[in-house]
């Protein structure tokens, strides 16, 4: 931490005000990208192109009444938002977005990571079975299978950059991308992995199964309504933007680019470039994707993923053991 | 009448929840159709929920059944406040060709109050944007006004 | 006696059987002709006429009659010897009230409402009147929705700790009519899978006995919104039977014309919705688009899209110019190259095989015992398609082949409904360059008196055989008995059957394999709740009003 607390704190309050309204943005991008493939147009009449939909989507559900049904577990409905909502703005002030270095830091925040993980995914658990109905009870029960496959994938290939990088500290591993190359051309299993198992934890297709509605209807999600939708809806958002600027920063190098360190704004530039892309990905696999049947999920995610893992490991323990 | 924040928000963001209350299949795959590349009402923000709890407008299609009037009224009731409710099709406007039936009680007017008629055996999809796009620029009343009989709100 | 035989030109016979040897009558003919077409019930003459029609898959029927007294008619149940004989017995037990003794369901409804009551007498009976039906039903009919408690059978072999009942329905994403599936889970498996149908009953074959020929024409075409055309011209087949009217050759080229677009219009709306119910909605978005040319020319050639009301008794209502049936050409070239693009690259998808590939397996044989009918029991390799074994409209003169799949599950079912759209494409081509000048349309539309007689057709919709009967009685303008066996009757009983054993992701896929068309089914008939004696209550856990409909 080089700068005066004064800084810190305004910096946290617009890093946080960015990653609200940009979190709107790339769910625009991934409607209209979707709609894109399937020959359609997507948003379209409110704002420019319909880029403010998002945004008035969770206005409106905000200033809608809420529907709360009787026998409802009212701490955990209302608690669970408040966690989603903090620790994934928190988990973001630590991504090296506006600059090089984070608006937080700490020696090891790599850890923070886990946390923000399991919190996320603690409070969707806490939401869908705040009411316990068939459909929430399926979905949550998909949901927590789903996360034991991915978080375990998803954190192992950090590992291996932890192993790389030689630190668990993330302007250390932005800083050893800059030096070197970013790390996707070290480890491009490694990332394809990543990708693909945050599918998974996004709850996108293939991987939608917690709430596929040909299935359960809306899963988790089917008892909630009003505020705490729009709130739960956000955290979703959030968790897309998070997710995918977790793997620019660990992967592609942060906003490091072409004169990004002598001139200061390309920085962020370069990110949000780099972010889109991987949503652009992420909105083509989806759009491509038919969802798994229920009983294949260990098979299609976790064994192929882990195994894809194993390969990238020993590739690169003989290459950093010099035998290659 | 005064309308609230919530109603021109929801103008602007119109999530379906799509109800056959006995219909035959034609207005149903017409709604569908709407949702298709060549319709396509996501473009006014419109997209179909998978829960009654997360709707803003419930779409109704088919005369109403003795059957389904209870689940039809328990539904619309488990819609958050502010909603609307859109009858489509002849049938679910006034029982239709099937009024008179003893099973059919006839439109969802039975059920609930102020449905928005979309007369049609079944409407165009495109008379189905259309009407969205209306409730979307706030014209459904003028539509009334000129005692136009496509769109009326009762 | 009110019993009078089929015309004869039908080539059919007509058996008079006792109603103590139904069943040895019914197994006899099944050895021969295991296809049960449907059973025919009508109220004339304080008797209640039962007609149980068979196939041998070559179009040869065969008829069996029983004469039952009005007053506690009872018959043996013949369930026992073809299992989708059950779903037919029920209708009629809820139409006519007839009891059919050892049939597996006692006391179930199937389609009349919850608020029906148990002792009022049944609706197609002649002597209750629409009036009095009414004043019945409205003094019962409450606002409520219908009871929590979810029939399962034999529950008692589930603890209620290991299995969660899952109401699937009425109203639910995957289905686009409501109808209410209970689902028995151990996890994610389907331990029992109970179908209830009738939310969308809404007594068409009692209101057609209350208009003329052609009221009821625009009335049977609104029974289902997908088949709408079939199931206005099964109705006019049936009906020029009886009337003896005769329509000119250019409008049976015009009729198979629209029928066979309304063929490319379902199954293309069918093949995308599955790409919808796997979770793959690009599929779906594509395959609509694509159909929207042929909804395009159904507009052009009948004004309307979906119920076209194109076809009346004697002829088709407007005629086709040579520039309209040029464009039809066109487009009908366009959307082959389109189709073909989509479909060749879906079918061949990994992801998409890996959902339907052997999901809602079934055996030739189950499929004949329950009596599927169309693409659903051509993908088990049999090849029955009513458009060949017993020809009407062009179809005498246009070369098509009856497409089957061996396999008999959603990816087999599905082959036979991409190749047969190819089928069709092919027809509608053969019209185009075929079809004789003349005028379609008839002088007037009609208006007159029937004969006596009773008079059946049958053809082959989307969804498989459609079956219509017509009774007629002398000098009146009104139908005796409209009688509508629609193709999701029977495969309804094969989908329930096929469901065991699949896991919750594999329901929407294999419900709907069959195209289920429950506006079709329920046109007539009515629900009862309790489907079994035995009734599970849903856990405590579970508030009331959400254990029952769907994601209510």
């Amino acid at each position: 931490m080089s700068s005066a607390p004064l800084l810190t704190s305004i910096l946290t309050i617009v890093a946080g005000i960015i990653f609200f309204f940009l979190s709107f943005l790339f769910e625009w991008v991934e409607r209209k990208a979707v709609a894109r493939i399937q020959k359609r147009v997507g948003p379209y009449f409110t704002g420019p192109g319909g880029i403010f939909q998002p945004f008035v989507d969770f206005l409106k559900l905000l200033s809608k009444t809420e529907a709360i049904s009787k026998g409802t577990e009212l701490l955990f409905y209302r608690a669970s938002p408040i966690i989603g909502v903090t620790l994934l703005t928190y988990g973001f002030l630590h991504l090296p977005f506006l600059s090089q270095s984070p608006v937080l830091n700490f020696n090891g925040d790599l850890l923070v990571i886990f946390i923000v993980f399991a919190f996320t995914c603690l409070s969707y658990l806490m939401a869908g079975l705040s009411l316990r109905t068939p459909f929430t009870v399926v979905g949550t029960g998909r949901l927590i299978v789903q996360y034991s496959l991915y978080e375990l994938i998803f954190l192992s290939s950090f590992a291996l950059i932890f192993f790389q990088a030689g630190s668990a500290t993330i302007s250390d591993i932005v800083r050893y991308q800059m030096i070197n190359r970013p790390l996707v051309l070290y480890q491009p299993i490694g990332f394809i992995v990543a990708v693909f198992s945050l599918l998974a934890k996004l709850e996108k297709p293939p991987f939608d199964l917690p709430h596929a509605k040909q299935e359960v209807a809306a899963g988790w999600m089917s008892e909630l309504s009003g505020r705490t939708l729009a709130y739960m809806r956000l955290i979703g958002n959030m968790d897309y933007l998070f997710s995918i600027s977790l793997i620019v920063t660990l992967f592609l190098g942060g906003g490091s680019g072409p004169f990004a360190s002598q001139i200061i704004v390309l920085w962020p530039i370069y990110f949000l470039i780099k972010a889109l892309a991987i949503a652009l990905v992420l909105s083509y696999i989806e759009g491509v994707a038919v969802r798994v049947r229920s009983i294949l999920l260990p098979m299609r995610l976790g064994i192929p993923l882990t195994s894809l893992l194993v390969v990238q490991a020993v590739i690169l323990a003989i290459w950093r053991m010099g035998l290659w | 009448m005064e309308e609230s924040n919530s109603i021109k928000l929801i103008r602007k963001s119109p999530w379906l929840f799509h109800f056959n209350s006995g219909g035959c299949n034609g207005c149903d795959i017409e709604v569908v159709a709407a949702l298709t590349p060549k319709y396509d009402v996501e473009r006014l923000g419109a997209v179909l929920t998978a829960s009654p709890k997360h709707a803003d407008i419930l779409i109704i299609t088919g005369p109403v059944t003795r059957q389904t009037a209870g689940s039809l009224k328990m539904i619309y009731e488990q819609m958050a406040d502010p909603k609307i409710a859109i009858a489509i099709g002849t049938c679910a406007c006034s029982g239709g060709v099937f009024r008179g039936g003893y099973n059919v009680l006839g439109g969802a007017e039975k059920v609930i109050k102020n449905v928005i008629c979309i007369p049609g055996c079944p409407p165009n999809p495109r008379q189905i944007f259309a009407a969205l796009k209306k409730l979307y620029e706030n014209k459904l009343e003028e539509e009334k006004n000129d005692g136009g009989s496509k769109l009326t709100k009762e | 006696m009110g019993a009078v035989s089929l015309p004869k030109s039908d080539g059919t016979t007509v058996k008079l059987v006792p109603s103590e040897s139904i069943v040895d009558a019914v197994k006899e003919i099944a050895t021969t002709h295991p296809h049960l077409v449907g059973i025919t019930a009508v109220h004339a003459d304080s008797n209640i006429e039962l007609l149980y029609s068979f196939d041998n898959f070559r179009g040869e029927l065969r008829h069996l009659r029983v004469i039952l007294p009005d007053k506690q008619p009872s018959i043996d149940s013949i369930s026992g010897i073809l299992l989708g004989a059950y779903i037919y017995e029920m209708e009629v037990r809820d139409m006519f009230g007839v009891n059919f003794n050892g049939h597996p369901l006692p006391n179930t409804r199937l389609l009349l409402p919850d608020s029906y009551p148990a002792g009022a007498p049944p609706p197609l009976l002649k002597t209750v009147t629409m009036d009095q039906l009414m004043k019945l039903l409205d003094s019962v009919q409450e606002l409520q929705p219908p009871s929590p408690a979810i029939p399962i059978t034999g529950s008692s072999r589930y603890s209620a700790e290991s299995v969660v009942i899952l109401p699937f329905g009425p109203y639910h994403p995957a289905l686009k009519e409501p109808e209410h599936f209970a689902l028995a889970l151990e996890g994610e498996k389907i331990v029992e899978a109970r179908p209830r149908i009738g939310y969308v009953h809404r007594g068409i074959e009692k209101l057609a006995e209350n208009r003329t020929f052609l009221q009821a024409l625009f009335l049977v075409e609104r029974v289902c919104g997908i088949c709408s055309f079939h199931h206005s011209w099964t109705y006019t087949l049936a009906a020029e039977k009886l009337l003896g009217i005769t329509p000119g050759a250019r409008a049976e080229y015009l009729r198979t014309l629209v029928a066979e677009l309304e063929r490319i219009h379902s199954h293309s709306l069918w093949i995308g919705l599955l790409g919808y119910w796997a979770g793959f909605d690009s599929m779906f978005m594509w395959l609509w688009s694509a159909r929207e040319r042929i909804m395009k020319l159904l507009e052009m050639i009948a004004g309307n899209r979906v119920n076209k009301s194109y076809i009346t008794i004697g002829g088709v209502r407007a005629d086709v110019s040579d520039e309209k049936l040029k464009i039809v050409q066109r487009e009908i070239e366009e959307f082959k190259k389109e189709f073909k693009k989509i479909s060749e690259a879906v079918m061949s998808y990994e992801p998409l095989w890996e959902r339907t590939k052997n999901i809602g397996s079934f055996t030739a044989e189950l499929a004949i015992s329950a009596g599927a009918v169309g693409p659903t029991l051509r993908g088990a390799g049999i090849p029955y398609d009513i458009r060949k074994i017993e020809p009407y409209g062009a179809y005498p003169d246009l070369s098509f082949e009856v497409i089957t799949e061996k396999g008999g599950d959603v990816l087999s079912i599905s082959t036979v409904r991409v190749k047969e759209t190819f089928e069709s494409i092919r027809i509608i081509e053969q019209i185009v360059e075929k079809i004789p000048s003349g005028n379609p349309v008839p002088q007037t539309f009609f208006m007159g008196t029937s004969k006596e007689g009773e008079a059946f057709a049958r053809t082959e919709p989307p969804r498989g055989e459609l079956y219509y009967y017509l009774r007629g009685k002398v000098g009146s303008r009104n139908p005796y008995r409209v009688k509508i066996r629609t193709p999701t009757l029977p495969n309804l009983v094969l989908a329930a059957e096929a469901l065991k054993g699949y896991t919750l992701a594999d329901v929407p896929l294999i419900l709907t394999m069959i195209d289920p068309c429950f506006s079709c089914e329920d046109r007539a008939i009515v629900y009862v709740k309790g489907m079994e004696p035995l009734m599970v209550k849903l856990p405590r856990s579970v508030p009331a009003n959400l254990s029952l409909g769907c994601p209510i």
